[in-house]
């Protein structure tokens, strides 16, 4: 029996000298889903909230809490990150329930980019906070040794945010792959019902720590301003 | 393993655009939609506190409008009891002054009546006097009683007093009696009174049964009465004064 | 199958034994507290067992780790 490797993205075609992979497709596909989504239920917004309304109105209203508790800061300029970050990983990691389809979530490139956007993000935020030499500066606290860990540090929670979400998805995808080449039918239900939940988990948790990264970096920056 | 950096940067594009997309399409007008409610709620209730307030000003000026109402009232009724009250005061007064009245004039009308009986009484005593006083004197001779009567006149003028008699001779001097006197009678009669009464013209006679016995001279000036009318008169006059002492 | 598949196969085995052992004891301890502190005050059941689930699942990612690590070894093996 040979197992294919999980590591290796497909390449469906390529678009001159672009090649074009299966996770980068099946995000266009989230991509039109959500967007077509949100632009029909939000094309009739009233004052008297419809069902569908009144749902989206829960969950921005429950991320806008969210990232008013951990950042401890107006959620205005964030939500529209965050809530992207934890509605676009929830839905791929969901998107592993229709068949045929692999989540992009499942492929070292997508989460590797969402990191990517996370630590842009945290920089981006940090300096508009304070301006660029004070933003630094932060790097330098408590002491001047502090500067070559925190500068790890930045790398190594970006790395480890890739890892920590392409392994779990990942994981589950092989799992399931491996249990449905050796059991067939209905043994891999109770794995997809675990694998809804630690998609369920992991969106929570990478939403959760790029809000706790970016909260740091305007955090300290506050602080720091605070303190001059 | 490899990392193929065109799906890596496509992937990033993607996310990048997956947000504005949301932003656009999501976020903003799910936000808009709830601050517009939230402004909704907010106007809702300024507008309910101001109806509160506003009925709360109207409650206060019913109030004081209820208030003047029921003082208005009350003063209305004091006024009204106080107008009663004089009214009732003025009709039981009055009623008490008709009732004085009328209890006054019952017994002035009683006293009227009472009077009247008692004159009745006497006229009809005075008239049995007479009738019984005539009886007695038919047993009698009417010379004797005429010869009496006329003694006692002639004692009374005596008693007199000059100017009385005077008055009497003077003027056109009446001598009543109760019966017919003869021509005799009446010249000694004539004589006798003028023996009496000095400078007397002739006096004039005429008859009255109502005297029973006795004499009356007559002037337009006065009147002697000596006659038993006259005495029965008196004692009737003297037994009413006596009746009245003892009862007044 | 030289020697470097060999030892491929047993240090994949070895880092996946390594890191079902190490989170399991974690994640009893985990557990373990979580279920005192519930005991001690169940109002906030709600509270610590979203914690909960949220920290298994951070140590779970240490289970993950190891996988990535052996699945490389099996399937992206750099000097095979």
């Amino acid at each position: 029996m040979k197992i294919a490797s999980p590591l290796i993205t497909h390449t469906l075609f390529t678009l001159g000298p672009v090649p074009i992979t299966t996770p980068v497709v099946t995000t266009w596909a989230i991509m039109a889903v959500l967007t077509l989504g949100a632009w029909a239920a939000t094309r009739r917004l009233a004052l008297r909230p419809s069902r569908l309304q009144a749902g989206l109105e829960v969950i921005v209203d429950m991320i806008s809490g969210q990232i008013r508790e951990t950042m401890d800061a107006p959620p205005a300029p964030y939500l529209p990150l965050i809530g992207t970050l934890f509605i676009f990983v929830l839905v791929a990691n969901w998107s592993s329930l229709i068949p045929g389809v692999e989540p992009p979530t499942a492929a070292l490139e997508t989460d590797a980019a969402l990191a990517l956007i996370v630590f842009g993000a945290t920089i981006f935020f940090g300096v508009r906070a304070v301006g660029p030499g004070h933003y630094l500066l932060t790097f330098a606290q408590p002491s001047l040794f502090m500067v070559p860990l925190n500068v790890v540090e930045l790398f190594t929670r970006s790395f480890s945010l890739t890892v920590r979400l392409f392994g779990n998805v990942m994981s589950g995808v092989f799992m399931i792959g491996i249990v449905l080449s050796l059991a067939g039918l209905l043994v891999p239900i109770p794995l997809m019902a675990l694998e809804l939940l630690t998609g369920a988990v992991q969106a929570y948790i990478f939403g959760a720590l790029a809000m706790v990264f970016i909260g740091s970096a305007i955090g300290e920056a506050s602080q720091r301003e605070a303190k001059t | 393993m490899h990392i193929n950096w065109w799906t890596l940067a496509l992937q990033t594009i993607n996310v990048l655009v997956l947000v504005w997309l949301l932003s656009r399409f999501l976020y903003t007008p799910v936000l808009a939609a709830i601050a517009a409610r939230q402004a909704a709620a907010d106007k809702l209730l300024a507008d309910a506190e101001a109806a509160r307030v506003a009925a709360t000003a109207q409650e206060a000026t019913l109030k004081a409008r209820t208030d003047a109402f029921a003082a208005d009232a009350e003063r209305r009724r004091a006024e009204v009891q106080a107008g009663a009250d004089a009214d009732r005061a003025r009709l039981l007064d009055q009623a008490k002054q008709e009732v004085a009245d009328l209890h006054k004039e019952a017994e002035s009308a009683a006293g009227e009546e009472r009077k009247k009986a008692q004159a009745t009484l006497e006229v009809d005593a005075a008239t049995l006097a007479g009738q019984m006083a005539a009886k007695l004197l038919d047993r009698l001779p009417g010379d004797i009683t005429t010869e009496a009567m006329f003694r006692a006149l002639v004692d009374r003028l005596a008693t007199l007093l000059k100017e009385e008699r005077d008055r009497l001779a003077t003027g056109s001097l009446q001598v009543i009696t109760p019966g017919t006197l003869s021509d005799q009678d009446r010249a000694r009669f004539g004589f006798a009174l003028a023996a009496a009464l000095p400078g007397l013209t002739a006096p004039v006679f005429a008859v009255d049964p109502e005297l029973i016995a006795g004499f009356e001279l007559r002037t337009p000036q006065m009147v002697l009465r000596n006659s038993w009318r006259a005495d029965l008169d008196d004692l009737l006059h003297a037994l009413r004064e006596d009746a009245h002492a003892r009862t007044g | 199958m030289n020697w470097i598949h060999l030892v491929s196969i047993l240090g994949a085995a070895f880092a996946i034994s390594i890191g079902a052992i190490a989170p399991a004891l974690a994640q009893g301890r985990a557990v373990a507290a979580a279920m005192d502190a519930i005991a001690r005050q169940p109002e906030a059941a709600s509270t610590v067992s979203r914690t909960l689930f949220v920290g298994l699942a951070m140590i779970e990612t240490m289970a993950i780790y190891c996988l990535v690590i052996a699945l490389l070894l099996l399937f992206a093996n750099p000097f095979a």
